[in-house]
């Protein structure tokens, strides 16, 4: 059939000319002329009509058939302009690496955030708001820190122009959560803290704290324990040893400092532990009666218990980082390693 | 406090292997926080607690050791005797307390024919352990006695004291004194001084003066032994930026119970190691000893508090080996509190003592019922937003970053933020962290100018985090949550893709992901005049006709200021206002049932026409029918007319109530073609 044989020639030229064009403005113009309104696949579509009735299904089917060719032919290559260039070689050498798509990383403070929170979201603990910028009677007064305590002095408290002050410790959301609920309370709450500290290794004027506190009727000292070496347990391994040593926290008493046998040690002593054996991973205590008086809840009735940790220390040893200031200085390298 | 073991042996029965004692401390509350050996003594350097000044001496660690591991403390002869003792306020010495507040009891007595020299070596020795040098044999004695007790005693020539009168008051105006360093000091009234007939002698509790310091020449002397406001002490301390082994247990309050025992202390040792001796009787003027006070404990306190369960017998033990003398009295035990044990006032202060000689470790553990569902006022709201957000940025291999909120007013100023609403600090450590920063967009520059100074090129980052500003009509600071990203660099090409600068396409294409993500739906972006970006490349997000962020390429020069040379894309976004336009509930919308037809259109038309109104006459023209419309080719250059661009389109018509057929769409794909020809100008190429 002469009309079909036309058409295979159309194809022929069409299929070379494709592969052939140069970049995309040549592969654009084999477009127009090919598909375009009078390009020669639409015209041939016209010239169906010299063909008789038996053979014109045939024609249809290959002049449809042939307008797919094209269609996908030119797509693929415009595709393959887009992207980079012609792809003129299929590669079938396995070897060649991969291509690696790049995964976004959390921060490890943040990791090491909502992972502590989790723990204690399972035990019950609501996540709270508490605001950085406070007043002396959050960050102090209703926290039973005396008007001439030490910490009060400016070299140990940032303060801003109106008087206010940035506050020194997260337990500050002791005292605004107990303002404005009634026991039963459960809640835990992160944030940043800030001490005029000059950076070093160790050091930081801003850094990360987690409180957590719980005040009903009933609540004892055993609670206080129990809850904190579930924590331990969860963070650090079933197999983590945990002491309390007595301590002095202003709002708590009796205080207690947290200690857990040294995970890389394994307690034998280490430069991580300074040969210790034991690593301080927090503070806690029962809530001082003081400060229940403050935020006016009956002491005699309630009790409660509250405990406090430094985020970026728990982070810095759970993954083995050494300067504090690495946290801060985002260095992608750094960051991608989480 | 450092403490040598050897010396503190002294005052303990019977002796006590050193890692137990280390043990018994630790576990009592006075945390050893290293411990070095010098000639085989242990020299322990502890952390004493702010609540417990009497652990600052030899006989307080004594004593606390005493209390947890049971051994006897024995005093020294002169202690034992006159611990809690007042001798008369007329003695030999003539002593005026001008100042009642500043200083509550100031005794003095004198010795006579003192031959000053050098301390025995023992005594040398033990001063070293604690960090103390050695000087002649009074000062050594004083210093000796004041690490023993706790009570700081200083030592001056009587013979150099005008009118051999001792006169404790506020300094005057335009006093000075020269201090045993050789500094002189310039006085005013909030410093408190120990006066002779004339001039002041010594800054009460802090450096004794150096024209009545003992010399080799030296006869006589008075020993004074005093207490003094910790308050005035610290502030003095603070003003003339002096500290001292003394100053340090004042700031810290002195047990005044103990000042008539350390003054004959040091006599004792004074006549034995200096050859002099007593002259005339001790002057022990103000105060009188303070009464003990008595606390009184409910039993059933100690289990509510503790959960433990512990019997009667076990508790008096407690307080016993506290010195703590328990009487029992009905349901109650009443305590009398000895004087040097400030810290104990309340009920709650003896469950303490109780819990930490029981042994905090014998305490129980339980874990508590659990509080049922409740919602709290201050429950973070932005919390599972923040989540998402961080997940979505994550996906699509962004960087989360945590800086610093402390900037300084430059960087401030750079991005051109007004002045008049900052947080600012009254007391910065330096100029660099002086404001609380109002936006997240200079640290992330400088994130972006470190990274491309280690030579990191692929930079994607964000940050979710507070800024500050101050709240003019509360006068309060308003801290809220913003999502900064910052896109810099280029992507690295491959075997098979080329490398390419990221620009603000793949600034745009994060937020656009993201907010579309969140489910925000209904945002616009819409042209923007920013300070700090660009103009024809800075947009805002609008939500309901409210901005709820911008982005676009930072200005060059403000670029420039952070030391970036190379073009930065930023976005900032206000956590609050996308919690309002976000839904983060999914609901199932069904699979369309109908099949889709793409149509593509190539045009050229005048490069001043946006994508967007292209876009809006080809929705505008097909109704409801225009499923989606992509841009797939976009050139302008010597292949078409100046001024021109050509545009190629994908557009995807589909119907949800039936299947189009091919002429429907043809029609459709043809009035479009026109709409865009008529309304735009285009040639439909």
């Amino acid at each position: 059939m002469k009309f079909i044989e036309k058409l295979k020639d159309i194809e022929k030229i069409a299929v070379k000319e494709i592969a052939d064009a140069p970049n995309f403005e040549e592969l654009e113009k084999a477009k127009i002329k090919y598909l375009g309104r009078k390009g020669i696949v639409t015209d041939a579509f016209k010239g169906i009509k010299t063909v008789s009735k038996k053979d014109k299904p045939e024609a249809g089917l290959f002049i449809n058939k042939l307008k797919q060719k094209v269609t996908v032919l030119l797509e693929e290559r415009e595709k393959s302009f887009r992207s980079k260039e012609a792809v003129v070689f299929e590669n079938n050498d396995m070897t060649l690496p991969g291509i690696k798509r790049e995964l976004g990383h959390i921060h490890p403070l943040v990791k090491t955030m909502d992972e502590i929170l989790e723990i204690f979201a399972k035990m019950g603990f609501k996540a709270v708001e508490s605001p950085e910028i406070e007043t002396e009677y959050y960050n102090f007064e209703a926290l039973n820190i005396p008007k001439n305590h030490p910490s009060r002095e400016t070299f140990h408290t940032f303060y801003i122009e109106n008087g206010n002050l940035l506050r020194s410790q997260t337990s500050t959301s002791q005292i605004r959560v107990m303002e404005k609920e009634k026991p039963p309370i459960q809640v835990i709450h992160a944030g940043k803290v800030y001490r005029p500290d000059a950076v070093d290794a160790s050091h930081s004027f801003m850094f990360y704290q987690i409180e957590g506190f719980m005040v009903d009727k009933g609540i004892q000292f055993s609670d206080l324990k129990g809850v904190l070496e579930r924590f331990a347990k969860e963070y650090f391994g079933e197999n983590v040893k945990m002491r309390f040593r007595p301590h002095f926290f202003p709002f708590t008493e009796p205080s207690a400092e947290v200690d857990i046998s040294c995970f890389i040690c394994g307690g034998k002593g280490c430069r991580v532990c300074s040969h210790k054996g034991w690593l301080e991973v927090l503070g806690s205590g029962m809530i001082n009666p003081r400060v229940f008086e403050f935020v006016k809840i009956d002491p005699s009735v309630y009790t409660g218990f509250a405990f406090g940790m430094g985020v970026d220390r728990l982070c810095m040893l759970k993954y083995g980082i050494d300067d504090i200031r690495l946290l801060y200085e985002n260095d992608v390298r750094f960051l991608k390693q989480f | 406090m450092r403490v040598s073991f050897d010396w503190l042996k002294d005052y303990i029965v019977p002796k006590i292997d050193c890692q137990k004692a280390q043990g018994s401390l630790t576990m009592a509350g006075l945390e050893i926080a290293s411990i070095t050996d010098i000639e085989g003594d242990s020299v322990m350097e502890i952390e004493v607690t702010p609540n417990r000044p009497d652990c600052l001496s030899m006989l307080g660690i004594a004593r606390e050791l005493s209390a947890s591991s049971g051994v006897s403390v024995k005093l020294p002869e002169a202690i034992r005797k006159n611990f809690m003792k007042k001798a008369g306020s007329r003695g030999s010495v003539k002593i005026e307390i001008q100042d009642k507040t500043g200083c509550t009891r100031y005794a003095g007595s004198i010795m006579k024919n003192v031959k000053v020299g050098q301390s025995p070596k023992w005594l040398t020795q033990r001063l070293n352990a604690l960090g103390a040098r050695a000087v002649n044999n009074i000062a050594d004695i004083t210093n000796y006695v004041m690490f023993e007790t706790g009570q700081p005693l200083h030592a001056f020539d009587l013979d150099k004291l005008e009118g051999k009168r001792i006169i404790v008051r506020r300094a005057k105006k335009n006093e000075s004194i020269m201090t045993i360093d050789g500094v002189n000091r310039q006085l005013d009234p909030n410093i408190l001084v120990i006066a002779d007939a004339v001039k002041p002698v010594a800054i009460a509790g802090i450096m004794g003066g150096k024209a009545t310091e003992i010399t080799e020449t030296t006869k006589n002397i008075l020993i004074e032994s005093a207490c003094f406001d910790p308050v005035v002490i610290r502030k003095g301390c603070r003003q003339l930026g002096i500290a001292s082994e003394s100053s340090y247990r004042f700031e810290r309050w002195v047990d005044n119970a103990m000042i008539l025992a350390a003054n004959l202390r040091a006599q004792e040792l004074i006549k034995e190691f200096a050859g002099a001796r007593v002259s005339g009787s001790m002057s022990d003027a103000g105060h009188a000893i303070e009464k003990e006070i008595k606390i009184s404990l409910s039993l059933e306190e100690i289990p509510r508090i503790l959960g433990i369960d512990i019997d009667l017998e076990s508790i008096k033990d407690i307080f016993k080996r506290l010195n703590l003398r328990p009487v029992k009295k009905k349901n109650k035990i009443i305590i009398t509190v000895p004087s040097y044990r400030t810290d104990l006032s309340r009920d709650i202060d003896l469950i303490e003592e109780i819990a930490r000689l029981h042994g905090y470790n014998k305490v129980p553990s339980r874990l508590p019922s659990f509080t049922p569902h409740k919602t709290y006022a201050l429950e973070k709201k932005t919390a599972a937003l923040e989540k998402e957000i961080r997940k979505i940025l994550c996906n699509l291999g962004l960087n989360e970053v945590i800086t610093y909120t402390l900037t300084s007013r430059n960087e401030v100023e750079y991005l051109g933020i007004p002045s008049d609403n900052l947080v600012v600090l009254k007391n910065p450590m330096s100029s660099q962290q002086e404001i609380m920063r109002p936006s997240l967009i200079s640290e992330m520059l400088e994130v972006l100018n470190w990274n491309l100074n280690r030579k990191n090129t692929l930079l994607q980052l964000f940050e979710i985090n507070k800024v500050y500003t101050m709240n003019k009509a509360t006068g309060q600071a308003d801290e809220t949550m913003r999502l900064s990203i910052g896109i810099c660099g280029n992507k690295p090409g491959n075997w098979k893709e080329k490398p390419r600068d990221l620009d603000f396409f793949d600034l745009k294409g994060v937020v656009e992901t993201l907010m579309d993500s969140i489910g925000a739906r209904d945002y616009k972006m819409e042209k923007l005049e920013h300070a700090s970006l660009k103009e024809n490349l800075s947009s805002s997000i609008n939500v309901d006709g409210k901005t709820c962020g911008v982005f676009g390429e930072v200005k060059e020069d403000v670029a420039r200021k952070f030391d970036i040379k190379r073009k930065a894309y930023v976005a900032e976004l206000c956590l609050d206002s996308l919690l309002s336009s976000a839904s983060l509930k999914k609901t199932f919308t069904s699979l369309p049932k109908y099949p889709s037809i793409k149509r593509d259109i190539a045009i050229l038309l005048d490069d001043t026409i946006s994508a967007s109104s292209i876009y809006d006459v080809i929705k505008d023209e097909a109704r409801g029918l225009v499923k989606s419309v992509d841009v797939f080719d976009l050139y302008k250059g010597q292949q078409i007319e100046a001024g021109k661009k050509s545009l190629a389109y994908t557009i995807e018509y589909r119907s949800g109530e039936r299947t189009l057929i091919d002429k429907e769409v043809n029609d459709l794909h043809k009035k479009v073609q026109d709409a865009l020809t008529k309304r735009l100008g285009a040639q439909i190429r």
